[in-house]
């Protein structure tokens, strides 16, 4: 029985009520009180239960050790402690208690109150005890639901810590898959880039196949115009070599004169008449020389005309009466027809040279990978020779050049810029409608602007013209790579194009910076 | 809630149908979580609407799949860890369901958002007792029944659960019947 007098203090409110024995042990089950002897002499009824038999009358060590605090089985050393939390195992089973030494002075023996102490719900069953041996108030069940506590939220930590594991590993395993994607991709980007230059060779030489048969016939006129003169001049040698020595060792000096005359005619510009107005001037030459007796006067009126000799025959007429006047008209005539011959030959070949010369610029293909020096109008008119042949029959072509200096650029590339907003120009307008090309300086940029007047370029199709294999030509006309290599080359150069398009007008203007 | 109950529900439905209905409940549900912590609190209102997603998915009333959640509650806190703590709260059914306060009042207090249920058992009659439920929470009374039944499972006894007193209907409190009978072990 616990009364008042073991609890009060001196300041502190009067106890007076005890709790009766069969209480006291209900709330402590687990108590043990010893005497003097260290018998003990009483224990809680989960207590009693538990131990081994003989623990009521038995000795203190022979059931208990005393882990804390460290003191000797001595009844009055013990109450010295009886401040101290004591740990008390019991020797057979080996389950321990944990609470405080509480002597009774006046009955000569100290009270154990505590209660069995687990960690882990295991120990409970081992040794026969229930959530319900233990005292209502005390915390050790709670304790137990807070243990119990703890191993969940670690599972739960544990299970969530594998799962982060396994998301990491995955995660890796992704990024692994990743980088060796992206180092493919990188591989492909190297490739593609060393593919580009060949491309836009590639794009050059395709552009030039299509090109191709009006440049051939570009050079197969002039070539046919100078065949034809070649033959003439043989044709005049011929007839002429073994006769040429005596004709002009006998030409008279009147004879000269007239010889000479009628070349410088023939060498003159020739006067610009209307058919009529030519056969006007004809038939009063027939009249004129058939008044002066001249034979065949048809034929010397034509080769007259020939000779450019329209007006003011009557001078010459006199000297065409003999037969000499006659062969030197003749003669005049075929060395007239001689130095056209030359004359068309030479126009001849300056026009193809003009189209070899285009042609060679345009397929040339710098392998340095420098940059040089050009001009800019000079490369436009290089495309404009080769596509004349495209030009000629319905596309008017307007130039607005103002003056620029030299730019370093890519040359071969730029012309396939040039090259490509031409042939799409021309392809936009079916070949009939007006080029116009505007070139000038525009602060430190030279701005080319390439417009067509044909339909436009619809709204839908706008966004996605620079994409690359994006094409509106049927299949086989277009690569679609065309206006991708040419943002590509701009961009290269650090330049820009932009494309505003409407019904009738579209207009791509590059700009290339100077420096 | 504890997520311990949302867990109970997800594991529940990913054993007994599978884990693509679980997460067409959990769409439905607009629930995003993918993993429940146990001990952390979530919205009632997450656990009500798995409950009806769950009971549109499976074509379940919302009582039936309470009724078969209180049923695997006691297996799966069982399983969670709560074995041992059940063992020790009672040898048979009646000393369980006598014990059930204490033990929920114990996990109230150490887990103060819970708000744990309150139960109280009187004895009926021999072999039938009187459950008395008390909760802030509506609509669990047919898990109680499946629970108490979970709970003869666990300890082999036959029982009869009827609710008598239901507080939907205007009662205080729900209350049950449970009539109970130990299992012959040769039977």
């Amino acid at each position: 029985m616990i009364s008042s007098q073991l609890s009060t203090e001196s300041n502190a409110p009067s106890i007076e009520h005890n709790l009766p024995p069969d209480c006291f042990a209900q709330i402590f089950p687990f108590h043990f009180v010893f005497n003097r002897n260290l018998e003990i002499v009483q224990a809680g009824k989960v207590l009693q239960r538990i131990a081994p038999e003989g623990l009521i009358g038995g000795q203190l060590d022979q059931f208990f050790q005393i882990q804390r605090p460290k003191v000797g089985l001595d009844y009055d050393a013990l109450i010295k402690k009886s401040k101290k939390l004591f740990l008390i195992e019991s020797i057979q089973q080996g389950f321990q208690l944990k609470g405080q030494l509480m002597p009774v002075q006046t009955e000569e023996v100290i009270f154990f109150i505590g209660s069995l102490w687990v960690t882990d719900l295991c120990e409970l069953k081992e040794n026969g005890v229930k959530l319900q041996d233990f005292a209502i108030h005390e915390p050790t069940s709670d304790f137990l639901y807070l243990l119990q506590a703890k191993s969940t939220a670690l599972a739960d930590t544990t299970k969530l810590t594998e799962e982060l594991t396994l998301k990491q590993t995955e995660l890796e395993q992704t990024l692994q898959i990743v980088q060796d994607k992206n180092e493919n991709l990188q591989a492909t980007l190297q490739q593609l880039e060393a593919t580009q230059d060949q491309l836009i060779q590639s794009e050059k030489m395709a552009s030039l196949g299509q090109l191709i048969a009006g440049i051939a016939h570009e050079i197969n006129t002039p070539l046919g115009a100078i065949r034809s003169s070649v033959e003439n001049i043989s044709d005049f040698l011929e007839r002429n070599l073994r006769v040429l020595p005596s004709f002009f060792q006998n030409l008279t000096v009147e004879g000269n004169h007239l010889f000479g005359e009628l070349l410088d005619s023939a060498n003159q510009d020739r006067m610009i008449l209307s058919s009529r107005e030519k056969r006007k001037l004809k038939r009063g030459n027939i009249r004129m020389l058939e008044e002066q007796g001249i034979e065949q006067a048809d034929d010397v009126a034509d080769t007259l005309a020939e000779l450019n000799y329209l007006e003011k025959i009557e001078a010459i007429v006199p000297r065409l009466r003999s037969p000499e006047g006659r062969q030197t008209l003749d003669m005049a005539y075929q060395f007239s027809t001689l130095l056209n011959s030359t004359k068309t030959i030479k126009t001849a070949t300056d026009k193809a040279a003009k189209v070899v010369f285009a042609l060679k610029s345009y397929t040339h293909f710098d392998h340095s990978g420098n940059k040089s020096t050009t001009n800019l109008i000079n490369d436009i008119e290089t495309v404009l020779t080769l596509y004349q042949s495209q030009l000629k029959n319905g596309v008017e072509v307007i130039r607005n050049y103002g003056p620029i200096p030299s730019v370093s650029c890519f040359h071969d590339e730029l012309s396939q810029v040039w090259t490509n907003l031409i042939h799409n120009a021309l392809q936009a307008m079916d070949y009939q409608g007006t080029l116009t090309l505007d070139v000038k300086q525009q602060d430190h940029q030279v701005q080319v602007k390439i417009a067509d007047s044909g339909q436009g370029i619809p709204a839908e199709v706008m966004p996605k013209i620079f994409q690359p294999f994006f094409t509106t030509k049927p299949p086989g006309e277009g690569s679609g790579l065309g206006l991708d290599i040419v943002k590509k080359i701009v961009a290269k150069h650090e330049g820009e194009i932009t494309v505003e398009s409407e019904p009738g007008n579209t207009q791509f203007t590059v700009s290339i910076p100077l420096a | 809630m504890y997520g311990l109950v949302n867990k109970a529900i997800e594991e529940m439905v990913r054993s007994h149908f599978s884990d693509a209905i679980w997460e067409a409940i959990k769409q439905k549900a607009e629930v995003k979580t993918d993993t429940f912590v146990s001990l952390e609190g979530y919205p009632d209102e997450v656990t009500y609407r798995l409950v009806g997603a769950a009971s549109e998915v499976l074509e379940l009333s919302p009582a039936e799949v309470m009724h078969a959640f209180g049923k695997y509650w006691v297996q799966f806190t069982a399983q969670e860890g709560y074995g041992e703590l059940m063992e020790m709260n009672g040898d048979d059914l009646p000393e369980f369901l006598e014990n059930l306060d204490d033990l929920h009042a114990r996990v109230g207090v150490i887990f103060p958002k819970l708000q744990p249920p309150s139960f109280d058992c009187d004895e009926a009659d021999e072999d039938e007792l009187t459950l008395h439920y008390h909760s802030e929470r509506d609509g669990l009374a047919p898990m109680v029944m499946g629970l108490v039944e979970g709970l003869g499972e666990r300890f082999e006894t036959e029982v009869d659960v009827n609710q008598t007193h239901s507080r939907e209907e205007g009662a205080d409190h729900d209350q049950f019947s449970v009539k109970y009978r130990v299992k012959c072990p040769f039977h």
